[in-house]
């Protein structure tokens, strides 16, 4: 279970259990005892080496950089345009797919960005929570 | 083991079809000229196939009454964009097993009345639930291919001036305009750095094969020297760890493997390929995946129109899914249908000299932390 489900107001719950933490903000993925790979979202098996011996429920390093992006402009119905889609690379040598915030001509491959867990959509009355990653600021890129 | 053969091929023009014009209406009219071009009666017929992904349920059992070829087995296959293609893998299994010597393959599809936007994965992916749309993970691969490789936008655009100067000779088409370049780059930004042009359309439309063993051809009347199924590979895709290249195309590279260790072939015998350019990059990334064109240079060779009919390696000399058109479950039998009439020297003003061996690969789909759903790959010989 992910912290979010004990301790968030009725009126929000995760995009999907054992996805994420809010506190700290972490995604949560898993890792493998047998050759220390990382995955998210959490396998029960180890896709590189074959094991079954795995560890779940793992934080995942809140920061990376942007492998590659692009700014979506059109989409099928219930999706605003634009927003912009990336694949982070996290510190921790796990590739997650989220958008990213902020202005759109800004981004460039190789950019520091910084995970945020964040309402992103409205279901039945609920808030679902889910990630998205922002630029990270300057001072703290380095 | 017996070899297998497409006895006749038949499709109906791509396009966007009057809503009156139904699924079973295309996916009949195909059948019915594959049929003709066979020379086979509906009694020769045993089994039915048929790929689609939006027919809904027992598409093709409605298809098959349609033709009357109700009672006979008949099954409906999704591999999303990849159904045709695993219809007529499905077909091949059967007579290589010798459960029927004479198949109908249907690979059809109506889209213009029910998908706009485009096409998405299943609404239950991750990767769906964080915006993924399809031309969006397209996108992500033209920029990370630009930055590793130093390839320009104008050569992946030239990918869709390449095919649409092909498909101005084939009348299945639903594009037989030329496009310019100017116009590829200059189109409506869809997700950055694609445009319009870089993306295939939705589209209607069938297309449909007789496929027989040796035996099921002396049935028909025909000769032994119809077109041969030499192989057809099938594989999904695995989950990625790490952070690796996300052009490796590591699916594309086993699928090609398969087919080839199954045919006796190496990609180098290949004369012509039948692409699933869904969008230009992924032509480019695909063939290199294939071992048909060595890493990094897609983008260049077709740019310099080695992948031009009359270059070393011509791809999709029908103008492929973007100019041809790409009603999803259609495509892979749209394919083999332009494989038979290269092979047997019938392509009209598209013909590629010397068509001998062919290619017809299709990637269909997406699962989050995958590189893709299925990859088939199509190995036919003249």
């Amino acid at each position: 279970m992910s912290a979010i489900a004990e301790t968030a107001a009725p009126a929000s719950r995760p995009l999907r259990d054992g996805l994420l933490q809010t506190d700290p903000p972490r995604l949560l993925g898993s890792a493998c005892r047998a050759c220390s790979t990382r995955l998210f979202p959490a396998r029960d098996f180890c896709p590189a080496c074959g094991s079954d011996d795995i560890e779940g429920g793992v934080p995942l390093a809140a920061d990376g950089t942007l492998y590659s992006f692009t700014v979506v402009r059109q989409a099928p119905p219930g999706r605003e345009t634009p927003y912009s889609l990336a694949y982070i690379d996290l510190a921790d040598g796990v590739r997650v797919m989220a958008q990213v915030a902020g202005d759109p001509d800004t981004l460039h491959i190789g950019m520091p960005v910084r995970l945020d867990i964040r309402p992103v959509a409205r279901r039945d009355g609920c808030d679902l929570i889910g990630y998205v990653f922002v630029p990270t600021p300057h001072s703290e890129a380095a | 083991m017996t070899s297998v053969h497409i006895a006749g091929a038949g499709m109906v023009r791509f396009g966007k079809y009057d809503p009156a014009v139904t699924f079973e209406t295309l996916a009949v009219d195909a059948a019915r000229n594959a049929l003709r071009d066979a020379g086979a009666h509906r009694r020769d017929i045993e089994a039915v196939f048929v790929g689609h992904v939006f027919g809904g349920p027992v598409a093709g059992q409605r298809v098959a009454t349609d033709l009357g070829l109700g009672g006979r087995p008949v099954s409906n296959h999704e591999n999303y964009c990849a159904s045709g293609a695993t219809a007529l893998r499905e077909a091949w299994m059967a007579i290589r097993a010798g459960l029927c010597d004479v198949a109908l393959v249907i690979g059809a599809e109506k889209m213009t009345d029910r998908i706009k936007g485009g096409v998405t994965p299943d609404a239950n992916d991750l990767d769906a639930q964080q915006g993924y749309v399809m031309t969006a993970g397209h996108a992500l691969s033209a920029r990370r291919y630009m930055h590793d490789h130093g390839a320009t936008r104008e050569q992946i655009a030239m990918v869709a001036v390449k095919n649409h100067a092909h498909s101005q000779h084939n009348p299945y088409a639903q594009y037989q305009r030329p496009v310019s370049l100017d116009e590829v780059v200059n189109a409506r930004p869809i997700a950055d750095p694609l445009g319009l042009l870089d993306c295939s359309p939705i589209s209607d439309g069938a297309a449909a094969a007789v496929v027989c063993s040796a035996a099921g051809l002396k049935r028909l009347g025909l000769s032994v020297a119809r077109p041969e199924v030499r192989a057809i590979g099938l594989v999904s895709g695995t989950l990625r760890a790490g952070l690796g290249d996300i052009n490796e195309e590591d699916i594309s590279r086993r699928a090609g493997l398969q087919a080839y260790d199954m045919a006796g072939i190496a990609p180098e015998d290949i004369d012509l390929v039948e692409m699933h350019d869904c969008f230009t990059i992924a032509e480019i990334v695909r063939l290199e995946g294939l071992g048909l064109v060595p890493k990094g240079q897609g983008a260049a060779w077709t740019a310099q129109g080695r992948t031009s009919i009359g270059g070393t390696l011509p791809v999709n000399p029908s103008g492929g899914l973007l100019s041809r058109g790409h009603p999803v479950g259609a495509t892979g039998m749209a394919q083999v249908c332009e494989l038979y009439w290269q092979l047997t020297g019938h392509a009209g003003q598209r013909q590629v000299d010397g068509a001998r061996l062919g290619l017809a690969y299709c990637k269909g789909g997406t699962v989050s932390g995958t590189d893709g759903a299925s990859v088939t790959t199509v190995v036919m010989s003249s």
